[in-house]
């Protein structure tokens, strides 16, 4: 193969030619009118080598960009608590308010295998650019014990902002369904727009008991695999009435390749239905004599029993395939 | 201290800040293009160009004219913000690949004219998201975002023959996994 290696020989390469042909997609008209309203968008960015959650909306990954480009903006949390079962009752868990500001834990899971709450600030980010209410968020449990954070996803929705938060209790701490002391620390963007620090203030301490529900029942493990290079093991397969929780082990020459294979899995339910991505969840990786090997830990709202599939992509047109039977 | 007109004093030109209504109009078309072609498959484009342009406006009265176009600062909070959260390589990454280039002539065969002719633009893109990320933000920054090379080695803190060298090697990946004659 010529690799073109002077200016010249790429602008004579015909790939380049057809790829400076690739028309500007039109603007949709929402999102120029959220970019003037100065309105931020869904996440913080993270750094890649953090322990990362990934929001994989559904929708998102099987359409194509430009069709995602002019797909109004919905409120993935909401349809994600609201698939799992944790819609708005008007009976919130918690609800702390001050200065015009509440902060409100509307609902949530406590199953012994994680803690999921389902947050709201009310009024949120747009009202204050610049700000990130739902910002750093910890909790402890009633022996003073810190959860593990795994990581939220939020987005702005009815005037508020929202967010799933997930944590996961300490082996030695207090048992599922009691009390969680949750802290909100609103962030604030450094002058140089690079990082994201603490805002000043105490931020915002909500007590939450979440009742207790049934742990996530193991279900069988797919054969392992390997794609694009990468070799895939299924670590653990477990699904409670709200929720299914893949683990996958990548062990490849790199964490990009085990990236590439991991990250983007899609889900598609009993009936057909794709499932929307509720977190991927990505852990460093560890050195081994295989390679690079890195745990990505996988959820998705729970849409009944019986044979789902699941697509493990390598983002490179490669896709390694299981059946998961959820009973 | 530099301070921003009036939207309806804003007047185009080097030395006046734009709009913030003009400034958005003339670049997310663009920004668009270039978030649509750099964010891996799952990432959602949009969130990515919204974030950046949203900084960008928020800055407009910091934008000094005089340090480079408005353009030109633009695309490097693009890039930071792309960096930031992993969807663009960093200058190490684009250069670990250092694999030598075969010099040469490159045949312009009419065949994969014609095959990439009749390729719609929703495809190219679609392979250009699948690349690995020091092959995308390349051909995303030149083809996306539009920057020649050397606006691009000055963004990536390379020369601009390293640039030329590799967004060639990206070229060749992608016409690999387009599978176009040649």
């Amino acid at each position: 193969v010529n690799t073109p290696v002077r200016e010249e020989d790429l602008a004579r390469d015909p790939l380049a030619m057809r790829l400076a042909r690739i028309a500007e997609p039109p603007v949709p008209p929402e999102l120029l009118r959220q970019v003037l309203a100065r309105r931020r968008a869904t996440r913080p960015a993270r750094r890649r080598r953090a322990r990362t959650i990934v929001a994989v909306a559904a929708v998102l990954a099987a359409a194509t960009a430009l069709t995602a480009m002019v797909t109004p903006m919905r409120s993935y949390v909401g349809d994600l608590a609201a698939q799992m079962g944790l819609g708005r009752t008007g009976h919130d868990l918690a609800v702390v308010s001050g200065g015009g500001q509440t902060i409100r834990v509307t609902s949530g899971v406590d199953d012994g295998w994680v803690v999921i709450l389902n947050v709201r600030a009310e009024p949120g980010q747009r009202d204050r650019p610049g700000v990130w209410i739902i910002g750093k968020l910890t909790a402890s449990d009633a022996t003073g014990h810190q959860l593990e954070s795994m990581g939220w996803q939020g987005n702005q929705a009815d005037g508020g902002d929202e967010a799933l938060a997930m944590f996961r209790r300490p082996p030695d701490g207090a048992p599922a369904g009691s009390a969680i002391t949750f802290h909100d620390q609103p962030l604030i963007s450094s002058p140089n727009r690079q990082d994201l620090n603490p805002a000043p203030g105490p931020g915002w301490t909500l007590r939450v008991r979440v009742p207790a529900s049934p742990p996530p029942t193991r279900e069988p493990l797919p054969a392992p695999g390997r794609v694009a290079g990468v070799d895939v093991t299924f670590v653990d397969v477990r699904a409670s009435d709200r929720y299914v929780v893949v683990v996958i082990e990548g062990t490849g020459p790199g964490e990009q390749e085990i990236g590439n294979v991991t990250g983007p899995s899609a889900l598609t339910d009993p009936h057909g239905g794709h499932v929307p991505n509720m977190a991927a969840i990505g852990f460093p990786a560890e050195a081994t004599p295989g390679g690079d090997r890195e745990r990505w830990e996988m959820y998705w709202p729970r849409q009944g029993t019986g044979t789902y599939h699941l697509v493990v992509g390598s983002g490179l047109g490669q896709e390694l395939h299981r059946d998961l039977v959820i009973r | 201290m530099r301070q921003r007109p009036a939207l309806d004093e804003a007047e185009p030109g080097p030395a006046v800040a734009p709009s913030a209504d003009a400034f958005a109009a003339a670049h997310l078309g663009r920004l668009l293009r270039f978030a649509a072609m750099v964010s891996p498959p799952g990432a959602d484009p949009r969130d990515l160009a919204q974030e950046a342009m949203v900084r960008a406006l928020e800055h407009l009265d910091r934008f000094d004219p005089e340090r480079g176009g408005a353009e030109a600062w633009l695309w490097r909070i693009v890039v930071n913000l792309a960096r930031d959260d992993g969807r663009v390589a960093g200058r190490t990454e684009l250069l670990f690949e250092r694999l030598a280039a075969h010099a040469g002539p490159l045949a312009t065969a009419s065949a994969e004219t014609a095959a990439l002719d009749r390729m719609r633009d929703q495809e190219l893109v679609d392979a250009v998201r699948r690349l690995p990320r020091r092959h995308r933000t390349l051909i995303a920054l030149r083809y996306g975002a539009g920057l020649s090379s050397p606006e691009i080695a000055d963004l990536l803190g390379t020369t601009r023959m390293a640039v030329v060298k590799a967004t060639g090697r990206a070229l060749a990946r992608l016409r690999k996994d387009l599978e176009v004659p040649s």
